[in-house]
């Protein structure tokens, strides 16, 4: 495959405020942890390029911005999004039971396909010691909705490249199966465009 | 939930349109925190965008008369002496006239479900029950077999119906055994039926064969449009984002430089609007508007040809050369076109497609500088002077929010606010009482005018903008490409009417289903909407579901389904109209009627100078998102493309940090 053509895909994780779906991010894609909790300030999408099965990757990832606090997040979101992630805190049972609300608000929002949307489940905050989700409940769980489950640590670093990479080689199974990737190209704005002719 | 809600703001915004989601962003990137409430489950207000069943749901909401009178006022008990409450309004008013029609069989998709339409119930057993994949929907051969071969059946004669209450097959989650008896017994069914078999065992395999399938029907269908019945577009109704407000972006507009500056537009992709259409003499033709058009155009003879080059040159520095025109300064445009050298066709482009003004209002000067803009836009991204978002139009007012989101500002849809409180001796807004009867407090307030109630409305004169929507089978035009993004401007139909503005969407849009075209009607209202565009909708297209006699008739496109409403225009209105607001209360307006969105962005940015005359307006973030590459295999992308020095330094400290000495480069 053409190394300059990269794919593409968007990917979205969400779940309850406070379960570390920033520190997830900036975890895998900075290698930097911050031990205090800010709410997500400035950067909302991180862009990873990696490569899988030999092919070259983007994956930008979006963060929620925030908005999941009072439940209002905006489509956009939602949109054109490739891969799912959802994330809970094993130390806030509340955060694990909310899960199958925000999968059913995801499974709602996006446009269904043939197959499963790719999707993967993490289980954060291991390091700490005040567990109350027990391993075995997730599990149970994830097998049911037949998703895979992840135990990680955004602190430690543990898991946390292998679930981004297993969402990404699921997104990017079922991205090559999409008959919609016969649609041109769009259009995406950028401070120092030139003038060119478009190729719809 | 509103028990975690702070209490205390600078700036507090209610309604999620696009220019009060401007503002919201604006002072949330100037460190003010915010409150951004919408009454709604849904951001954009009038300016929002929806899948097929939630326009359904948003009709019904709009046909229902219900007149809430104004619920208990206990809010009134917060209200403090030295206090004064401006209560806001409790429904909205500004839809007006909403009439739809479906033209296909409605009663074959009796039960049929959305696909991917959730179970209210907990759901036990076979996936295929669910009603979540009811089948691979148009990749099927199913779905496309069965109802073209059953067409027609005997309630599609052509029959409008005018649905008072629309029945909306599947606009509520039924709970699973309904669905799979509904999904099992529909009419036009056999395809969900059959497509749930495909779900289970759903993989890779099924995958290769849309590509397929698509060609089979097309090989039978020959030149015909795919019939795409009623019950389709109830199925794949989540495909479909079908704006309430109908416009597009000028590629160098006020609009574009906003979220080009802001970075907003990160988070939003676009498409070419690729084609300028001209309805004359009763056709549809393609307007010729760069040079390249006009060069390849067939339409035009040698001697049009050179008289349209010279004369859009000439206005693309009309200044340059006044002796062209003064002696016209107060004629109309039209009345200018026909001193030069132009045909009548020609006149007739350039008057309806490329200045788009109003043939016996607008000036010589409005019409040259309408040109000009028109051309000055040309070749930004590609052939014509527009985007259109990806997603629809609804998108927009959201990327403003997500930024005001990301800076630190506080979301609450579904979150009313009951009155402003006043402070008798400063005759300043001091706070809000919301639904939940908690006080608010902020500095600042933006209040779209839709919130605001009658008597705070009392002497203000709205204008009304038409809107009608069509799902349709084929493009007003057929050309070679089906994928076609075109804005056809369709001339007075009689004296004293408005022309009316068309824009068709292709699926590629992401705004419609695969087959079917989204075509957007516009003008400012006269009438009823219906009374004002279903002419114009009888011009181009063909209403009857069996297929007419003259051969006319066959070649237009087919409406599948319409609706028709009207949209209060609350644009222009000045500030001072309203009674009793303070000066700390600032008034957003709804969409106007114009095909850009300057209006919007010019309100914003004026209100948000007002409130903080020493900030900038949506500079752009000091840390755009930065890519970090793996390992070394990957040739990283050639970096410069930044404009700010100072997130320099941020990408050195990057690069030290991050393992394997990948190379770091800013995006955008």
């Amino acid at each position: 495959m053409d190394a300059s053509k990269k794919v593409d895909l968007k990917i979205i994780i969400i779940g309850a405020l406070g379960v570390g779906k920033t520190s997830l991010l900036h975890q895998y894609v900075h290698k930097t942890f911050y031990e205090d909790y800010r709410t997500t300030l400035g950067a909302s999408i991180l862009t990873k390029v990696l490569a899988v099965d030999s092919t070259p990757l983007k994956l930008q990832i979006w963060d929620t911005g925030g908005q999941e606090r009072f439940r209002s997040m905006v489509s956009t979101f939602y949109k054109g999004s490739d891969g799912c992630m959802l994330a809970f805190d094993v130390t806030d049972r509340e955060s694990f039971e909310a899960l199958d609300n925000w999968r059913d608000d995801f499974l709602e929002k996006v446009i269904p396909r043939e197959q499963d949307f790719p999707m993967v489940v993490l289980g954060n905050k291991i390091d700490l010691s005040d567990r109350q989700v027990p391993k075995e409940t997730a599990s149970a769980w994830c097998k049911e909705k037949d998703i895979p489950y992840f135990e990680v640590s955004a602190k430690n670093n543990i898991n946390v490249a292998e679930a981004f990479e297993t969402l990404a080689k699921q997104a990017l199974s079922t991205y090559k199966g999409i008959f919609e990737s016969y649609l041109t190209d769009s259009i995406k704005l950028t401070p120092n465009d030139k003038p060119k002719q478009s190729c719809c | 939930m509103a028990d975690n809600l702070p209490t205390e703001f600078d700036v507090v915004v209610v309604g999620t349109g696009l220019p009060e989601s401007i503002i919201a962003a604006a002072c949330a990137r100037s460190g003010q925190r915010v409150l951004h409430v919408d009454s709604r489950n849904y951001y954009g207000g009038n300016w929002a965008s929806f899948s097929f069943s939630g326009l359904l749901s948003w009709i019904k909401e709009n046909q229902q008369k219900t007149d809430l009178s104004d619920e208990c006022e206990d809010w009134r008990k917060l209200i403090l002496e030295d206090e004064e409450a401006i209560p806001l309004s409790s429904k909205d008013k500004t839809i007006q006239h909403v009439e739809d029609f479906c033209f296909g069989d409605q009663d074959s998709a009796e039960g049929v479900e959305e696909a991917g339409a959730l179970p209210k119930l907990p759901v036990f057993g076979a996936p295929a029950a669910q009603g979540e994949t009811p089948g691979p929907g148009k990749e099927s051969p199913a779905a496309e077999g069965i109802p073209l071969g059953s067409q027609p059946s005997p309630a599609a004669e052509g029959v409008e119906k005018e649905n008072a209450a629309v029945e909306s097959p599947g606009e509520e989650p039924q709970s699973c055994s309904e669905a799979a008896r509904a999904a099992a017994g529909d009419g036009a069914g056999a395809a969900p039926g059959t497509g749930a078999a495909p779900s289970t065992a759903a993989g890779a395999d099924s995958a290769p064969q849309p590509a397929k399938t698509d060609t089979a029907p097309s090989e039978n269908a020959a030149q015909e449009p795919k019939k795409i019945t009623y019950s389709q577009i109830v199925r794949e109704g989540r495909r479909f984002n079908i704006d309430l407000v109908s416009k597009l972006l000028y590629s160098r507009g006020l609009l574009i430089d906003l979220l080009i500056k802001s970075n907003v537009s990160r988070y939003a992709e676009f498409k070419n609007a690729t084609r300028v259409l001209a309805f004359r003499e009763g056709k549809v033709e393609q307007v010729p508007c760069s040079r390249a058009d006009v060069f390849n155009s067939r339409q035009l003879t040698m001697v049009e040809k050179r008289m349209l080059m010279k004369f859009l040159t000439f206005c693309l520095d009309y200044e340059q050369h006044p002796e062209e025109y003064q002696d016209h300064e107060s004629s109309t445009f039209a009345e200018f076109l026909q001193t030069r050298k132009l045909t009548p066709s020609l006149q007739h482009f350039i008057l309806h497609s490329i200045a788009m003004v109003a043939e016996t209002e607008s000036s010589t000067l409005e019409g040259l500088q309408a040109t000009k803009k028109f051309l000055q836009c040309l070749g930004r991204y590609g052939n014509t002077p527009f985007l259109f978002p990806l997603y629809g139009q609804g998108e927009i007012p959201q990327c403003f929010c997500r930024l005001c989101a990301v800076f630190g500002g506080i979301y609450c849809l579904r979150h009313a606010v009951r009155c402003l409180v006043l402070d008798r001796a400063s005759g300043r807004c001091k706070a809000i009482v919301d639904h939940f009867g908690q006080r608010i407090s902020a500095n600042y307030f933006i209040v779209e005018d839709s919130y605001l109630s009658e008597s705070t409305c009392t002497n203000v004169c709205y204008r009304q903008i038409s809107r009608a929507v069509l799902i349709t089978d084929q493009s007003v035009l057929n050309t070679d490409s089906e994928q076609q993004v075109s804005i056809l401007t369709v001339p007075p139909l009689e004296p004293g009417r408005a022309a009316v503005r068309a824009i068709e969407l292709c699926s590629s849009t992401m705004t419609c289903m695969k087959d079917t075209y989204l075509v957007h009607l516009t003008c400012p209202s006269t009438k009823t909407a219906r009374e004002d565009l279903e002419p114009v909708v009888q011009k181009l297209f063909s209403l009857n579901t069996e297929k007419e006699t003259g051969n006319e008739e066959l070649e237009k496109p087919r409406v599948l389904w319409a609706v028709y409403f009207n949209m209060r225009d609350s644009s222009g209105v000045e500030k001072s109209s309203y009674a009793g607001l303070p000066s700390n209360v600032y008034v957003c307006s709804g969409p106007d009627s114009a095909l850009g969105n300057d209006c919007a962005v010019r309100q914003a940015e004026t209100i948000f100078r007002e409130m903080f005359p020493a900030e900038e307006f949506c500079p752009p973030p000091p840390n755009p998102e930065d890519i970090i590459y793996d390992e070394d295999e990957i040739e990283p992308e050639e970096s410069g493309l930044n404009n700010s020095p100072e997130t320099k330094p941020e990408t050195s400290a990057e690069e030290s940090s991050s393992e394997g000495g990948a190379d770091v480069t800013k995006e955008e």
